[in-house]
C-alpha cells in the first residue's frame, strides 16, 4: 500500500513515517509540510491512502483534502490530529477516517486497512460545521482545477476574475488561465468579501480593482492592475460597482 | 484581598473601629425609634420618652461594644456558636445592670414622694428579653453575612484556579506527540521534554495568586519554548529583551507570561509556513512592571476565540491580585501583535 505522510512538525512526520512502514505491505512514497506540498506530492507519486495533518500553515488538511478529491484517482484520506474538538466531532458523526496524535500503531494498522474513499458530500459538511465552530472563514485558499498538467493549485488571493462560459467557469491570474467545474453563484457565495460581481458572467477581485472607465461602444469596462483585459461592466451592476469603489 | 479574609476568621465586626461604632449608635437609635413607637401604641407619643428610650439603648448599645472591643483578642479565638453566646451574654449583662441602676437611680429621686416604689420591678426582665432577642437576631445576621462573603470568596478562588489551569490540550497532546516522536530516535531530548512538561505541569497546579520572581517565570517560558521548538523547528524564533532588569527581585503572579508567548506562537507562529520571531520585553517604569509579547503577524488572520479567551483569563488575574492598577493591552502594528501586561511592581 503507497502511503503519504503529511504534517507540518517535522518529528510528527517522522514518527508516521517510522510507524506506517513497520506495518506489512507498506510504503511511506512520499512526506508533505502543508496542504499544497501534499496535493502536488499525491499527484506526482499517486497514493492510495494519504494521512492527513488538520492544522498546517497555508493550507489546512480539510482544504488539501477538498482538493485531492478534485484529482484523478483521488486517495483514501485519513485526517489526524493532536486535538481539534470541533473537527473530531464532525469526523465522528460523519464518518470520515482520523487518527488522534501521539498515534498508536494498532490504530494506524486498522485504519489504513479498512481506509475508505472520502466522498465530497462528507467533507464539505465537516468543513461548513468546523467553520461555523471555530468563527474562522471557511474560504478555501486555493482553488484547483484538473488541467492536461494534472491539478493546479490557484491561489485565491492572486485570481483576477472569474469569468462564466457556457458550462465551465474561468479563472484568471497572472500565470495564465484554467477551468473550473463551479458556478459562479457558488464562487460568489464563497467569496463575496473579495470578489464583486460586476456582469451576470463575471466575479472581479476587489484587491486588484484600478478603476471603471466608459468604452468607446458606450458601456463601462473595468480594469484590473497587472492585467490587460478589459471586462464588461452590465448596466445593472453600474451603480453598486460605483458604490464600491467610493468605499476603497 | 483574599489575605485580609484570612487573617481574621471570625465572623463579628471589630468593635473597636470607628465605623462599626457608628453603625452601632445607628442600630441602636432605630431600635430607640421602634420601642418609642410600640410604646406609642399604650400611651401618648412624647419626646421626652423618646429621649429616654434613646440615652438608655445608647448607653446598653455602646457600653457593650466598648466591653466587646477590649475583649476582641479572646473573643476572636472563640468558636462561632461561643462567641454568638458571649456576646448575646455581655448584652444581657449590661442591659440587666443598668436597669437595674436606672431603678435604683430612680429609686433615690422618688423614695421620698412614692412609698410603694419598688426597685425589682417587671421592667427590668423586659428590658433583659428584649435585648436577647435583638442580640440574637444580630449574630444571625452577621452569620448569614460572614457565609455570603465565604461562598463569594470560594467562588473567586475557584475561578481563579480554573483560569490558571487552563493549560491547553492541544500543547498536552502535542508534546505527548512529541515525546513519542523523539524516544526513539532522540531519547535525551525526549527526557528532557518529560522534565520540562513536568515543571509547566506543577506550576499551573500551583495555588491560585500564587506570585514568583520574574525568574523563574522565565525559567518556565522557556522550557516552554524549548518545547514548542522542538515540534515547530526553525519556524521558530524567539527574541529576549531583558536588559536591565533584576529578575529575582521583580515578581510576577505565575503563569502569566507563558499564556501569553503560547498565545503567540499559536496564532501568529504556526500558521506561517515560514515561521516567524517572538519578541519577549520585560521592563520596570515608574514602579510599574511592563511584560509584552509580540509576535509577526499571518497575512490572513482573525481574531481568535482562544486568543481572546487567554487575554480575559489574564485580565481577571491581574486584578484580582492589583485591582485597577493593573492593566492588559493588545494591539495590531502594521506587521505585528503585541499584548502588554502593566502592573505595580510592588503591591500596596
Amino acid at each position: 500500500m503507497r502511503v503519504l505522510v503529511c504534517d507540518d512538525e517535522q518529528l510528527a512526520r517522522g514518527r508516521v513515517k517510522r510507524l506506517a512502514e513497520e506495518i506489512e505491505g507498506v510504503t511511506v512514497v512520499a512526506e508533505a509540510a502543508d496542504g499544497r506540498e501534499a496535493v502536488s506530492e499525491a499527484q506526482r507519486t499517486q497514493p492510495e491512502v494519504v494521512l492527513l495533518d488538520i492544522r498546517m500553515p497555508d493550507m489546512d488538511g480539510l482544504e488539501a483534502a477538498s482538493h485531492l478529491l478534485n484529482t484523478e484517482r483521488p486517495p483514501a484520506v485519513i485526517f489526524c490530529t493532536a486535538f481539534d474538538e470541533h473537527a473530531l466531532q464532525a469526523f465522528k458523526v460523519h464518518a470520515v477516517d482520523y487518527l488522534l496524535k501521539p498515534i498508536n500503531r494498532d490504530d494506524l494498522a486498522a485504519a489504513l486497512e479498512r481506509a475508505g474513499s472520502l466522498n465530497r458530500v462528507q467533507l464539505e459538511t465537516v468543513k461548513e460545521e468546523v467553520g461555523l465552530d471555530e468563527e474562522s472563514s471557511n474560504q478555501r485558499q486555493h482553488i484547483s482545477a484538473r488541467t492536461h498538467k494534472g491539478l493546479e493549485l490557484v491561489p485565491v488571493n492572486e485570481i483576477r476574475y472569474f469569468q462564466a462560459d457556457q458550462k465551465y467557469v474561468t479563472v484568471r491570474w497572472p500565470e495564465g488561465e484554467v477551468l473550473i467545474d463551479e458556478t459562479l453563484k457558488e464562487l460568489e457565495d464563497e467569496f463575496g468579501d473579495r470578489f464583486v460581481r460586476i456582469h451576470r458572467n463575471a466575479l472581479v477581485a476587489l484587491d486588484y480593482l484600478e478603476g471603471m472607465e466608459l468604452a468607446e461602444q458606450g458601456h463601462y469596462q473595468v480594469r484590473l492592475r497587472g492585467l490587460d483585459d478589459r471586462l464588461t461592466v452590465s448596466r445593472r451592476h453600474v451603480p453598486g460597482l460605483r458604490k464600491v469603489m467610493q468605499r476603497m | 484581598m483574599q489575605r485580609q479574609a484570612n487573617e481574621g476568621e471570625t465572623f463579628l465586626p471589630d468593635f473597636c473601629a470607628g465605623q462599626s461604632v457608628l453603625v452601632v449608635v445607628v442600630g441602636a437609635e432605630l431600635l430607640a425609634i421602634v420601642l418609642t413607637l410600640v410604646g406609642g401604641l399604650y400611651d401618648d407619643l412624647s419626646v421626652a420618652r423618646f429621649a429616654r428610650v434613646s440615652l438608655f439603648v445608647q448607653w446598653v448599645a455602646l457600653s457593650s461594644a466598648g466591653v466587646l472591643c477590649l475583649l476582641k483578642h479572646w473573643v476572636s479565638a472563640l468558636p462561632r456558636a461561643w462567641a454568638s453566646t458571649l456576646v448575646v451574654a455581655v448584652v444581657v449583662l449590661a442591659t440587666f445592670v443598668f436597669s437595674l441602676a436606672w431603678r435604683l437611680a430612680l429609686a433615690w429621686v422618688v423614695a421620698t414622694t412614692d412609698p410603694d416604689y419598688a426597685v425589682w420591678d417587671q421592667r427590668i426582665w423586659v428590658h433583659v428579653a428584649i435585648a436577647a432577642v435583638i442580640t440574637g437576631v444580630m449574630m444571625r445576621y452577621f452569620y448569614v453575612q460572614e457565609q455570603l462573603k465565604r461562598q463569594e470568596r470560594a467562588e473567586l478562588n475557584s475561578r481563579i484556579q480554573a483560569l490558571q489551569s487552563r493549560i491547553r490540550p492541544h500543547f498536552l497532546f502535542n508534546s505527548m506527540n512529541i515525546i513519542a516522536s523523539l524516544i526513539a530516535v532522540d531519547p535525551d531530548t525526549a527526557e528532557q521534554v518529560v522534565e520540562d512538561m513536568s515543571r509547566l505541569f506543577r506550576a499551573s497546579l500551583k495555588e491560585a495568586g500564587h506570585e514568583v520572581p520574574l525568574a523563574d517565570e522565565l525559567d518556565l517560558c522557556r522550557r516552554y519554548i524549548h518545547i514548542e521548538q522542538l515540534r515547530l523547528g526553525d519556524r521558530l524564533q524567539v527574541e529576549w529583551h531583558l536588559e536591565g532588569l533584576d529578575q529575582h527581585a521583580v515578581t510576577v503572579p505565575l503563569l502569566t507570561l507563558q499564556p501569553l508567548l503560547e498565545n503567540a506562537i499559536y496564532h501568529g507562529i504556526q500558521p506561517l509556513s515560514r515561521g516567524g520571531t517572538v519578541q519577549v520585553r520585560a521592563e520596570v517604569r515608574d514602579n510599574m512592571v511592563r511584560l509584552s509579547v509580540s509576535n509577526a503577524l499571518p497575512e490572513q488572520h482573525t481574531q481568535h476565540g482562544g486568543n481572546r479567551m487567554a487575554l480575559e483569563n489574564i485580565r481577571h488575574r491581574l486584578t484580582a491580585l492589583y485591582g485597577q492598577r493593573a492593566r492588559i493591552n493588545a494591539r495590531e502594528l502594521d506587521d505585528c501583535y503585541e499584548v502588554e501586561i502593566v502592573y505595580p511592581a510592588w503591591r500596596g
